[in-house]
């Protein structure tokens, strides 16, 4: 039984993982294969800052919401353990900051100690007259990614560095079940008008006195388009850019400016913070995140494809709960296959 | 006659010269002291700052620089809090100007958490720090040994950078600073009319206070960037304190020890038990040990004095024992130091023009 995941990022990684431990014991010649053109730090993945938070709203879709709790639980679990700091995962405590009463969000009550700013703390933000204060965590993928390749390395999970140009290209090799999860370019093996590119910009600074993250919500504007401001474990990361249809992974100077100039003015200590790097990326957009299997083929050729994309700017937040239902959902092709070999 | 040398123009005083002020000490408090002297008297003296140690070599350098107050006994809890008030007032100006990355002055939010609830106690200064509040029990689930816990934000004067950005704001206005032991208060008394001692523990020696005594803290500054949040048990023994480019961990209590030397077992013992609090500290790089005295007394001795032999006078203003609440009043107790000193700049011209007539 050879499953080839397709895709190196946070989701292609950790559906790997979720599915090796699954069910490596129970089907002893389960073959896992990892297909990408680019690893970390190379991957969408690795320009997030990595701050666990879902967005404002989850349009009532209450599986994302379901997903993102199991995402933060599981990482929670970790957090005592040795492997926190080289898996790149920290608790952070900060802001979201707003311009008027906005309704509580849908994570209110997953992440820690989550309550509304006092009118001494909107003081540190002018311009803003509503916020919430919580304590989330943070995922780095630079250190997070590697720690999934090592684990799925030691499990004898074999990687290759390679552009699958077509879902046929890994049944003519004799994969039996794709795993799709290509993030931003899914559409170059299946077509889907509804995955977008949301294109994101960032700065990278040294500023090791910010201690909180800070994210700024314009409502008009939707999410991402208003400064925020993510310290990690080396540097802090500007951002606030969020562009529908734009597929440029060149960095603008305009961009730069928009980042710069906004984020000073919501931190004024930030003006002397060294520049370390700049970095655009494109988040995959999709007014849900794909998640299910399709059949391709018929009869005996029949083959099977679980698609786990289209996470947008959320995919560290939710990547562990999307993993374990694509390996839910592999249960079921294996179950299947199971009672149609006894026929 | 003879004129001031300030930024403002001279102001001619037939009376008297312009007083000369020497504050002895160049830790947080004796810098603090000299700047808010220099802020409230703008025009009328000189004012010297002597000392023997200047960062990174005072007590202040050791410690985190947390504001997170401690009680003296000996205090009205209403003057406590109005110094930590104002304290906390002044630096989260600072900490919300473009000044803050080189004043070393940060928010950081955490917990404080106890293992006996009846410690757990809504302390006085829960209204000053920000969002104060009990944890939640999700919360507390990360330290399986406490039962209970406060959440709230607060600032850190990160060491040296907090004092050099003093001695700069010193520099800028006009006080001048120089390197000197100074062995007996009087010995000051032909160059100086009016004294500041903010000597911290070395007021034991100065001035023979058997009522100031040190309290020795061992610490331990690590790299381990990655700890956003400070933890405190609430028995003020161990504590994890992210800096700008440290995490202090902490830390120890011992009464009457004079030893400045690092105490290996002590470093192994801090580190165990900051680890139970934060495991990933296991894997913090580039271990320091450092120790300070904490110049330590029931209450802060915030008072005048006059010294005199033969016809000579020498009036004083003393500003220390702070112990383990240094930072967390600097602020405060500089205001009422400054004060006492206009005091003694007034008593200076009161007597000088009796002695006109």
């Amino acid at each position: 039984m050879r499953i080839a995941v397709i895709g190196a990022g946070v989701i292609g990684l950790s559906t790997a993982l979720c599915i090796h431990d699954r069910f490596h014991a129970l089907v002893p010649q389960l073959q896992l294969e990892v297909y990408a053109d680019r690893f970390t730090p190379h991957t969408t993945s690795d320009g997030a800052a990595g701050l666990w938070q879902p967005y404002l709203s989850d349009h009532g879709n209450l599986q994302e919401t379901l997903w993102n709790k199991e995402t933060f639980e599981h990482l929670l679990g970790y957090l005592n353990s040795p492997e926190a700091k080289e898996m790149g995962l920290f608790l952070i405590s900060g802001y979201n900051l707003f311009k008027q009463p906005v309704p509580d969000p849908s994570w209110k009550n997953i992440v820690l100690g989550f309550r509304n700013l006092t009118p001494k703390e909107l003081e540190l933000f002018p311009g803003y007259s509503y916020g919430w204060f919580n304590t989330a965590l943070m995922l780095e993928c630079r250190s997070y990614l590697p720690w999934l390749t090592n684990r799925l390395a030691q499990r004898g999970v074999k990687f290759f560095h390679r552009k699958v140009e077509s879902f046929e290209e890994m049944f003519s090799q004799g994969i039996d079940v794709v795993i799709n999860c290509t993030g931003i370019r899914a559409g170059e093996l299946q077509p889907d008008p509804a995955l977008q590119p949301a294109r994101g910009q960032i700065i990278k600074v040294l500023a090791p006195w910010v201690k909180h993250f800070i994210i700024t919500h314009d409502m008009e504007s939707g999410i991402y388009s208003s400064p925020y401001v993510i310290p990690g474990s080396e540097f802090t990361v500007l951002g606030g850019i969020y562009q529908q249809g734009n597929w440029n992974e060149e960095n603008s100077a305009q961009d730069h400016k928009s980042i710069w100039e906004r984020c000073c003015r919501l931190l004024p200590m930030l003006q002397k913070a060294e520049i370390v790097q700049e970095w655009s990326g494109l988040r995959p957009a999709r007014p849900t995140v794909r998640l299910e299997r399709e059949s391709i083929g018929h009869g005996r050729s029949r083959t099977e494809v679980i698609h786990n994309y289209g996470h947008g700017g959320f995919g560290i937040t939710i990547h562990w709960g999307c993993a374990m239902a694509a390996a839910r959902l592999l249960g079921n092709i294996l179950q299947e296959k199971q009672s149609q070999s006894r026929l | 006659m003879e004129y001031c040398e300030c930024l403002s123009p001279p102001i001619p005083t037939p009376q008297m010269a312009a007083p000369r002020v020497a504050v002895v000490g160049a830790g947080l408090i004796g810098l603090s002291t000299a700047l808010r002297i220099a802020e409230v008297n703008p025009n009328c003296c000189s004012i010297t700052l002597l000392s023997e140690q200047f960062s990174p070599n005072t007590t202040s350098d050791v410690a985190a620089g947390m504001l997170i107050p401690h009680t003296y006994p000996g205090t009205p809890i209403h003057v406590q809090k109005q110094w930590f008030k104002e304290t906390f007032t002044y630096l989260f100006a600072i900490s919300n100007s473009a000044e803050a990355s080189e004043a070393g002055i940060h928010l950081v939010s955490g917990w404080q958490i106890f293992k006996n609830p009846s410690e757990a106690e809504v302390p006085f200064w829960s209204d000053i720090v920000l969002g104060f509040r009990p944890m939640s029990a999700a919360e507390l689930q990360k330290f399986p040994q406490h039962s209970h816990g406060q959440a709230f934000t607060t600032l850190k004067c990160d060491c040296p950078p907090y004092l050099l950005w003093l001695e700069k704001r010193l520099k800028a206005n006009g006080v001048q600073i120089h390197t000197r032991k100074v062995a007996d208060l009087w010995e000051l008394h032909s160059e100086y009319d009016i004294v500041v001692n903010c000597t911290g523990i070395g007021a034991r020696q100065l001035v023979g206070d058997q009522q100031l005594f040190p309290i020795r803290g061992q610490v331990l500054k690590v790299h381990a960037p990655w700890v956003k949040n400070f933890i405190r048990d609430g028995d003020g023994l161990t504590y994890i304190y992210p800096g700008i480019d440290s995490v202090t961990l902490g830390g120890t209590r011992e009464k009457e020890s004079w030893r400045l030397s690092p105490d290996p077992g002590t470093t192994k013992d801090i580190f165990d038990r900051c680890c139970s609090l934060e495991p990933s500290l296991q894997r913090a790089q580039d271990i320091r040990v450092k120790v300070g005295l904490r110049p330590s007394r029931s209450c802060v001795r915030l008072q005048r004095e006059v010294l005199s032999q033969g016809g000579a006078k020498l009036l004083v203003v003393h500003n220390y024992g702070h112990g383990a609440g240094g930072f967390s009043v600097h602020r405060g107790t500089a205001e009422e130091a400054a004060h006492l000193v206009q005091e003694c700049i007034a008593a200076l011209q009161g007597s000088s023009s009796r002695a006109k007539l």
